[in-house]
């Protein structure tokens, strides 16, 4: 797919991704927050990159003042990183007429 | 639903970049945290004067757990932890342009009242100054950054 990661290529985790590479940590009730989504839909895509190891889980506190944090791995900025030197290499190739 | 191009998945990561550091300050740090911190400063070295080994290591500890806690706090209440290798680097210049000026006020002055100045209050005045520093110098820094990351949104055209 043109060097395009397809996991992070999908647009909601491709803000997630942006987010996580800009952090040394977020928490969950902030991602939802910034990207409109609902608890079910961000676990999800959530599960997904921590599948790939893209992302790292940690629970703080118990019982309801408890928070699930997030960061990114050392693989998943890695991916993120080639993602966007082949979206800006896409820019570059010449348009066929 | 259009395609997206590359192009506008690089603005969209752009865009995405610029709105976390607004929405960061959004859940910015409470106002009292600046006084709190500058008083905390000007009293961890004004006890120096006292000339006890005793009272001065615990003074830094307790100052040592304040800033710790109020960093935690400030963490958990914003939801995130921003990492500045990839901030924008007009916003890191905020930053760094009080950090470092700060730091060489500091560790100057405390050069100063520790080998140089003869004077019974030496460290009580050094502390008054590096609270200021600290208390007033991080509160206008804190503003400037504010400032500069809703300009910066706004040249993205974002709205927050």
């Amino acid at each position: 797919m043109n060097g395009l990661d397809p996991l992070i290529h999908a647009p909601k985790r491709l803000r997630i991704m942006t987010i996580l590479n800009a952090t040394d940590a977020v928490e969950f009730q902030f991602l939802k927050k910034r990207l409109e989504l609902s608890s079910s839909d961000l676990s999800k895509q959530m599960s997904a990159l921590v599948d790939a190891g893209y992302a790292d889980m940690r629970k703080t506190g118990k019982g309801p003042g408890s928070s699930t944090w997030f960061r990114i791995t050392r693989r998943g900025r890695q991916a993120y990183k080639e993602h966007v030197e082949a979206l800006k290499a896409l820019l570059e190739r010449p348009v066929r007429a | 639903m259009t395609t997206p191009t590359p192009s506008s998945l690089l603005s969209e990561i752009e865009r995405e970049q610029l709105a976390l550091y607004v929405a960061q300050d959004s859940n910015g740090a409470p106002g009292w945290i600046w006084p709190v911190l500058g008083l905390g400063t000007a009293l961890m070295l004004a006890v120096n004067d006292l000339e006890s080994v005793v009272v001065s290591i615990v003074a830094v500890l307790l100052f040592a757990a304040l800033l710790g806690g109020i960093t935690a706090k400030l963490s958990e209440r914003s939801g995130v932890q921003v990492r500045l290798s990839t901030m924008p680097p007009s916003l890191r210049r905020v930053l760094l342009w009080y950090w470092i000026p700060a730091g060489l006020l500091i560790l100057g002055g405390g050069f100063l009242a520790t080998f140089v100045v003869a004077h019974p209050l030496k460290f009580t005045i050094f502390g008054i100054g590096a609270g200021l520093v600290t208390g007033v110098g991080g509160w206008l820094t804190v503003r400037r950054y504010e400032a500069r990351a809703r300009s910066m949104a706004r040249e993205a055209e974002l709205s927050e």
